[in-house]
């Protein structure tokens, strides 16, 4: 593109300076004329009679048009009219020269100009091919020519070439997500497949024992551990069926306008009965209400399996601080509790599906390893996050935030 | 998944002899687009140093860094700041704005460097998202440190790099601006699909990144 403009420039100012070398040229010419014209009659009159030079100064020195008069009326007589200068041969001879010069210059700016147009319409359609193919490699998941980093290799100008690799990463990034997605359900499958293999081998060891039973004492005992094991199964299948569904996206998080202070309330109400029983007091420091865009139910599922933990691994007669303050761009929701706590080496863990604590009291408590891990599932899916703290005394503190704007995209 | 940013065993060391400081010794790194990363080390493993590098600000002894499928080392100086520019954006601990511009032109001043229009409306969304909208027309000082590194946040994100590089973005603020700040960046970089690279001594804000990368004396470990 550039090439043709210098092109098209270059021959236009050339046949400028062409145009304007024959000007001056046929300036000089025609004024070197005129003084041979006056040298010559000069000479004529003088030599006819001497006495006539100062009237013939005096005439070349006044104003030009002060003798016109009885110069036409003399030369009339002898046929020399107003254009008997284009009568001279010399000033014949011109004509052509002056027509040819200037059809000479209109050729040379129609045909640079027609030579610009031309290569500037073939350009933008090398350019059109150029991005038609790589769009037709993007429409095959073909994203190899991002690997090279001539930018030349993509279309158009600057703008339009950052543009479009942007474009076809983001496509290629979509498309990379696809798949992991599909691994990552593949990892799931495996993952249930194995957790659920556990307790149903426990549940098939007790259950023929129970039939081989000698002693009705005996069959009554296994009786009892196949029943817990079955609850252990459905609590785990529970819990499972949430996980599944919020991954293969079943569950589409549908934020509507909430009131935090509404989703609190609920969360402790679910949480009361099993803190009732050890006797755990669950306190919530007074906030101002806050209308926040959420999903009320999983986030209520989110924030009970935080607090459902906190009476789990916290002993009877303790109490759960729950406090919440609004920040700048976020909702920030404390859940504090008296209990084990989490040694610092599993902070990335904890989070992590199926994952469960190495400590004693967690190995041999209910549990599935899944409620913390869909407890971040959800807070994420809503723009939110959620870490835990040691506190200064015995337990931790779990701190959930929460986007006090909606997020648009979700 | 295609790295945005790898490298490629890469070194830097300072001094010579008995002196010699290995900061970034042989790392090979790779980080996926959209990914949010904190490096993590006590302060002298060599963080700082392997974010300057990620991002441009210094050469490597040795090894390679590619960006976006480019190695940086092959850049002319021109290319290398049209990089700076356009595809990485940088959050420092210190925030770094400059105290005669107000917030609105901090934000757009970088895009302005880059001979460029800000979208306007763009960088209206991030400031409603940062709850800067009020403050638009303030001067630095007369900012909280968490509005400060707010309207940093927004600086970074406003030219709409594919990489933030955070270095200790939360060190100059307490507990919960800082976890704030950090639930912002993530937002935002969820938002707007951008890869997230925070470097950080607070084992807390690693929590809430999607991978954990620990660094001690300049290695992985």
């Amino acid at each position: 593109m550039k090439k043709h403009f210098i092109f098209f420039t270059c021959i236009q100012t050339s046949s400028a300076i062409l145009f304007l070398l024959f000007s001056l040229a046929f300036l000089k010419t025609v004024s070197l004329n005129e003084m041979h014209t006056v040298q010559n009659l000069a000479g004529a009159v003088l030599q006819a009679s001497p006495e006539a030079e100062a009237a013939f100064m005096g005439a070349l020195k006044s104003p030009r048009t002060a003798h016109t008069a009885a110069g036409t009326e003399l030369l009339a007589r002898y046929g020399y009219e107003e254009d008997f200068l284009a009568k001279i041969p010399f000033y014949r001879r011109f004509l052509p020269a002056v027509i040819s010069i200037f059809f000479i210059y209109f050729i040379f700016s129609i045909s640079s100009g027609l030579h610009y147009f031309y290569s500037v319409q073939k350009t933008r359609e090398a350019q059109d091919e150029l991005l038609a193919a790589l769009l037709e490699r993007c429409l095959s998941d073909d994203y190899g020519f991002l690997e090279n980093s001539q930018d030349s290799a993509f279309p158009g100008p600057g703008d339009l070439s950052d543009t479009f690799r942007k474009l076809a990463q983001k496509m290629r990034l979509k498309s990379e997500i696809l798949a992991e997605e599909k691994d990552h359900t593949k990892a799931l499958v495996t993952d249930i497949s194995h957790q659920l293999k556990t307790p149903l081998a426990a549940l098939k060891t007790c259950f023929s024992i129970y039939l081989e039973a000698d002693s009705a004492q005996e069959k009554k005992e296994f009786e009892k551990r196949c029943r817990f094991q079955l609850e252990k199964l459905e609590n785990l299948i529970a819990s499972l069926i949430h996980i599944s569904r919020l991954e293969s996206a079943m569950i589409l998080l549908r934020p509507e306008p909430s009131s935090l202070q509404n989703i609190l309330v609920e969360t402790v109400n679910a949480a009361y009965e099993k803190a009732a029983a050890k006797q755990i007091a669950i306190e919530a420091e007074d906030f101002p209400d806050l209308v926040l865009s959420l999903d009320k139910k999983w986030t209520q599922e989110a924030l009970f399996n935080i607090l459902d933990n906190a009476v789990k691994y916290s002993p009877p007669g303790a109490s759960v601080q729950i406090r919440a303050q609004k920040l700048y761009s976020f909702v920030r929701v404390e859940i504090e509790d008296q209990g084990i706590g989490i040694p610092k080496a599993e902070y990335n863990n904890i989070f992590k599906r199926f994952y469960r604590g190495q400590n004693e009291t967690v190995q041999n408590s209910e549990g599935s390893g899944v409620g913390l891990y869909l407890s971040r599932k959800i807070l994420e899916q809503q723009g939110g996050t959620v870490s835990v703290r040691t506190t200064q005394k015995q337990g931790s503190v779990f701190v959930v935030q929460l986007p006090l704007e909606a997020e648009k995209n979700s | 998944m295609t790295p945005i940013l790898e490298t490629k065993n890469l070194c830097k060391y300072y001094g010579s002899g008995e002196n010699l400081v290995k900061a970034v010794d042989h790392i090979d790194l790779q980080i996926a687009q959209g990914e949010y990363v904190a490096i993590v080390g006590k302060s002298g493993s060599g963080k700082s140093t392997l974010l300057h590098l990620l991002g441009a600000l210094d050469n490597p002894t040795s090894g390679e860094i590619w960006v976006d499928g480019k190695n940086i080392a092959a850049l002319t100086g021109e290319e290398l700041t049209a990089l700076r520019r356009r595809k990485i954006g940088f959050i420092f601990q210190a925030f770094n704005l400059i105290p005669s511009l107000n917030v609105w032109e901090n934000i757009v001043l970088p895009i302005g460097l880059d001979g460029k229009r800000a979208d306007e409306e763009f960088v209206r969304d991030i400031l409603r998202t940062l709850d800067l909208e009020e403050r638009t027309n303030a001067l630095p000082n007369t900012l909280s440190g968490g509005q400060q590194q707010r309207t940093a946040i927004a600086r970074a994100i406003a030219a709409k790099p594919s990489i933030i590089l955070a270095d200790e973005p939360t060190g100059n603020l307490d507990t919960k601006n800082g976890d704030e700040v950090i639930s912002l960046l993530k937002l935002s970089a969820k938002k707007y699909g951008q890869t997230l690279v925070v470097i950080t001594h607070n084992e807390d804000i690693a929590q809430m990144a999607d991978r954990t990368i620990m660094l001690e004396d300049g290695r992985l470990i």
